[in-house]
């Protein structure tokens, strides 16, 4: 297929711009938002005042105290911020993923109230004062969760730039949070485990040795 | 996204009357698919109801 000039100068910029020079750019956004004031707005407020049209009104500012991890965060969002740009952006504790942003990876589970909701289909004003326990809260200090031990043991993930993985995040913290509220996380089958976790999807397909991980935890055998 | 209005229910009792005060409201449980659909600008409530707190989930 020919390409016109326009492609062709496109393809030119994007083939100059490096990776290096993509990560510092990145790096430099993140710092310049630690900086700013923008902390306490909601990305979604920033990106609204971006593009708002004159006519709309900015949204509505409200407070909230959201008890993450056993911690309590006083924090002013607007209303369109999603507990899981709250969680990442304004306190930014950001085990938590941000995978699809629409429901449907599963990267984005906390646990609330012995719920575990998609953190990005809920608002930041719905949880106001409630318990809200994400992958960083459930080790304790430097003593990993016998699940998370378990994904490292059974090597239950593949994208994982280690720490930051969010195969490993998405996995594990559906699995480690209902082991942790008791044993809401029981199954006799490795077939049902998997029905468990049905929700975590993961690109790098490596499903066989978190499931195996799983297994050793809840007492399953293959 | 629009912007809306929020406040959490309750009672029952409240919900209703504020379902009933504005027509474009919608109430809000889970989020699912509410959230997306807000999200994609399909669905543009003025003012959402969280029913959260009202007992009325199955379990």
């Amino acid at each position: 297929m020919m390409t016109t000039d326009h492609d062709d100068a496109l393809a030119a910029d994007l083939l100059s711009m490096s990776r290096r020079s993509v990560l510092r750019a990145t790096e430099a956004m993140a710092i310049a938002q630690v900086a700013g004031i923008t902390m306490t707005l909601g990305t979604a407020a920033v990106n609204a005042a971006a593009t708002a049209a004159p006519d709309e009104k900015p949204p509505a500012m409200m407070r909230v105290r959201l008890k993450v991890n056993g911690g309590s965060f006083p924090l002013i969002v607007d209303m369109l911020t999603t507990l899981l740009d709250a969680l990442r952006e304004n306190l930014r504790l950001q085990g938590t993923k941000k995978g699809c942003d629409q429901g449907q990876c599963g990267a984005c589970t906390v646990l609330i109230d012995g719920r575990l909701p998609n953190a990005c289909l809920t608002l930041a004003v719905m949880y106001d004062g409630n318990e809200i326990t994400t992958i960083g809260g459930v080790s304790k200090g430097e003593q990993l969760h016998p699940m998370q031990a378990a994904f490292l043991k059974h090597d239950g993930l593949q994208c994982g730039i280690a720490r930051r993985g969010e195969c490993a995040h998405r996995w594990a913290c559906r699995a480690t949070l209902q082991k942790n509220i008791g044993n809401t996380f029981t199954a006799s089958t490795q077939n049902e485990i998997r029905e468990r976790v049905s929700g975590n999807l993961c690109r790098c397909s490596a499903y066989p040795k978190a499931v195996s991980a799983m297994s050793e935890v809840v007492g399953v055998s293959a | 996204m629009k912007t809306f209005t929020f406040e959490r229910a309750d009672s029952i009792s409240a919900a209703a009357r504020a379902m009933t005060a504005s027509p474009a409201a919608k109430c809000i449980a889970g989020g699912t698919n509410l959230i997306d659909l807000i999200k994609l600008e399909v669905k543009t409530p003025t003012h959402l109801i969280d029913i959260n707190r009202l007992g009325l989930d199955a379990r």
